[in-house]
């Protein structure tokens, strides 16, 4: 899962979200490191709506403009959590990891002999 | 006051914009676009630069999904039956053919009629837009092929059409439309292989000849590009919403 789609449907897990909203979102959500554009985020709802992951819930008009809520499916949630799983999993290893490396004494450089 | 006057100059130029997209994904989706477009670039006169740019990129994937797919069926179309032809000339006696002792099959009917008839439910499924199964049968044409050891011919034209179903899948090309207008093609696909089978019976054909094997690669494409057209020709026709994940708005 790329992570646009990732961001996507998190932002979508607390509550449904009209396009609008999944932009800022995803924005806050990534600390302002991805803005959507408005046909990225209408490419990639069509395409996780074709997947089963979101579904439209319902429209609304404010000021004129249409405004499509949508919402995150059970087949979505679970797919969400696979993936936190699975980055929860790759965190935890790279931080063991780095805290090996930051215990290592460094090394010196010097002339031996 | 009229509609157009009530709305503002950035609404006015993105509806503008939005006519690129094709018309059915209008249809489905182009109020919501419209509305997050406003909403993004709020308090502007004009589309920004980043957003036309989008807008434009999305048509273009859009359309050139669309003429890649009706292209691919089109191809699909003239590949699968252009054994009208080797029908023809055996039915004519201009070509003999005989079984190779080795082959499985020894019925000569039942041999040509197997790869025949898994080629034309590819065209038939990749029209139909179910592409696995599309993709299902090709693999049974591959695995016919590999069962019979070749003798059957594992022709080039079958990777041709392995490689362009990959890249349809890959690139996830939308299902060819008008279905009806393209399934109509495949019987007129089979008049023009027999009209040109029957055309090199009476001028003398030479199946081993140079120019025939390079008439044989033209009127593949012949035939797909007038498979195509009649598919274009038949886009412009009105029709139902397609496909989209997304109800058409009334």
């Amino acid at each position: 899962m790329s992570e646009q789609s990732f961001l996507i449907l998190a932002a979508l897990a607390d509550q449904p979200r009209h396009g609008y909203g999944l932009v800022t979102e995803v924005a806050a959500m990534s600390e302002g490191r991805i803005q959507l554009r408005a046909s990225t985020l209408y490419a990639a709802l069509e395409r996780l709506a074709g997947r089963g992951l979101v579904e439209p819930e319902r429209d609304e008009v404010e000021n004129g403009r249409l405004r499509r809520y949508y919402r995150l499916t059970d087949a979505g949630a679970a797919a969400v959590q696979v993936e936190t799983q699975r980055m929860t999993t790759q965190v935890r290893a790279a931080k063991r990891r780095l805290a090996r490396r930051a215990e290592r004494p460094t090394p010196r450089l010097g002339l031996t002999g | 006051m009229s509609a157009s006057d009530r709305i503002g100059p950035l609404e006015r130029r993105y509806r503008g914009l939005l006519r690129l997209l094709p018309a059915d994904h209008r249809a489905a989706r182009g109020e919501e676009l419209l509305g997050l477009l406003l909403d993004l670039d709020a308090g502007r006169t004009r589309p920004s630069l980043r957003q036309g740019i989008g807008v434009f990129g999305l048509a273009l994937r859009l359309r050139l999904g669309a003429a890649a797919s009706v292209l691919l069926a089109a191809f699909l179309v003239a590949y699968s039956t252009e054994p009208l032809q080797t029908v023809y000339q055996i039915s004519t006696g201009a070509i003999s053919v005989g079984v190779d002792s080795r082959f499985p099959i020894q019925n000569v009917t039942v041999a040509l009629l197997i790869p025949a008839l898994l080629r034309l439910a590819v065209a038939v499924a990749w029209v139909l837009g179910t592409r696995r199964l599309a993709l299902a049968i090709l693999a049974t044409l591959f695995a016919y092929s590999l069962a019979t050891a070749g003798l059957g011919g594992l022709l080039r034209l079958d990777l041709v059409v392995l490689v362009a179903l990959g890249a349809a899948v890959a690139f996830r090309w939308p299902a060819p439309r008008p279905r009806v207008v393209l399934l109509a093609t495949i019987p007129l696909a089979m008049l023009l292989w027999t009209l040109t089978a029957a055309w090199n019976v009476h001028s003398g054909y030479n199946p081993e000849s140079i120019t025939a094997v390079v008439f044989g690669h033209g009127s593949v494409l012949a035939v797909t590009a007038a498979v195509a057209l009649l598919g274009a020709v038949g886009g412009l026709l009105p029709h139902r919403p397609s496909s989209s994940t997304f109800p058409a708005r009334e």
